[in-house]
């Protein structure tokens, strides 16, 4: 069965929206440990708005950046109730009952599905336990304000997995579901 | 001029309200974590609502390594606006917060520590008149619960300390970033 990796951009206070905060903290050591969620054959599964920001944003890169070379190149579900079309490249739109219709692609295939930001559908997938692990680097920012990734909802124990502290101060966690 | 230092339990979604899900995690590090703050420091600097809720139960409190006695006997200011009567060797901070917290500040002295308080903490960050953050992340989403990073302005911070506990808990200890000048 494939596995669900959420993962995301944090500032200390939890939020995840529009992370251009991050960029003065990019390093080497951050890059890898992107790109070990980006150089897999896997699949993206998307919120609304966070498809929207990226199929905004990743097309207009240049084929030089491997991060746009993934990201426009791999498999996209976005979970929508609203979009009737998603003209980004290889993307498939889910309707219906998001927590059902993820579960039956969890079963499908063995690539891992990869959850960018989306904090709502993070929010689904936490109720149904459908996530398998939590890949969250977390910046030294208070930001006061912005879409967190964890919004209320429903409480979940978890088990740490690994933690790597990052020269530029970012501390990079690594959960799974405490089953 | 002492430091202000800013402690508190935190579930992985920022939640630090009732952290009754802690004690399930409590051990030696994290015991031997919360001592070194508390016996580096001589005041303690809280809101009303977390005085409220300490000054109910930690009257009541003994353990063997002194700690209730330390919590107890220490002086105590409290920012509030809607009380003035006070117990549990509590003072409070008359006028506006964010001076008579720099007049305490600007005495000898240990540290003041500042347990839970969002709201103070967020109008002391803001006044950028917090030196540390010691933070313990707790591998829990609560999802529910007052946070403790309210919303406000943005501070930026530096990691000073990073430390992997074998329950899982992560302390974080931060402190402002440096001023560019």
């Amino acid at each position: 069965m494939r596995k669900i990796i959420v993962t995301a951009f944090l500032s200390l206070d939890g939020v995840m929206e529009n992370p251009m905060w991050t960029m003065s903290y990019w390093n080497d050591e951050i890059a890898r440990f992107k790109a070990e969620e980006t150089t897999a054959n896997d699949v993206l599964l998307l919120g609304r708005v966070t498809y929207e920001g990226f199929a905004a944003a990743w097309p207009q890169r240049t084929g030089e950046d491997t991060g746009a070379t993934y990201f426009n190149g791999a498999r996209k579900y976005v979970v929508t109730n609203t979009l009737d079309k998603a003209d980004w490249n290889n993307t498939q739109i889910i309707k219906g009952d998001a927590a059902e219709e993820v579960r039956k692609l969890k079963q499908q295939g063995d690539e891992n599905l990869v959850v960018h930001g989306s904090g709502k559908l993070v929010q689904t997938l936490i109720q149904h336990d459908l996530v398998d692990s939590y890949r969250l680097l977390i910046y030294p920012v208070v930001l006061g304000k912005g879409q967190r990734l964890f919004e209320d909802g429903t409480q979940t124990t978890l088990k740490l997995v690994e933690s790597r502290n990052f020269s530029s101060g970012v501390v990079a966690l690594i959960y799974e579901p405490a089953r | 001029m002492r430091k202000i230092v800013a402690s508190q339990y935190l579930s992985l979604d920022g939640v630090m309200e009732q952290p009754t899900w802690s004690a399930h995690y409590w051990n030696h590090e994290i015991a031997r974590f919360k001592h070194d703050e508390l016996f580096a420091s001589d005041a303690l600097l809280i809101g009303r609502i977390t005085y409220e809720e300490f000054a109910d139960v930690w009257p009541r409190r003994t353990d063997d390594e002194g700690f209730a006695e330390r919590m107890n006997v220490l002086p105590k200011y409290v920012a509030s606006q809607t009380r003035d009567q006070l117990e549990w060797n509590a003072t409070l901070i008359e006028g506006d917060v964010v001076e008579g917290v720099t007049r305490l500040k600007q005495q000898d002295g240990q540290n003041m520590l500042i347990y839970g308080s969002a709201e103070l903490v967020q109008t002391l960050r803001q006044a950028d008149l917090i030196d540390e953050y010691r933070l313990l992340i707790y591998p829990i989403i609560v999802g529910a619960g007052k946070r403790f990073f309210l919303d406000g302005e943005q501070s930026e911070l530096q990691l000073i300390s990073h430390d992997v506990l074998n329950n899982g808990v992560v302390a974080l200890v931060y402190k402002p970033a440096a001023q560019e000048t």
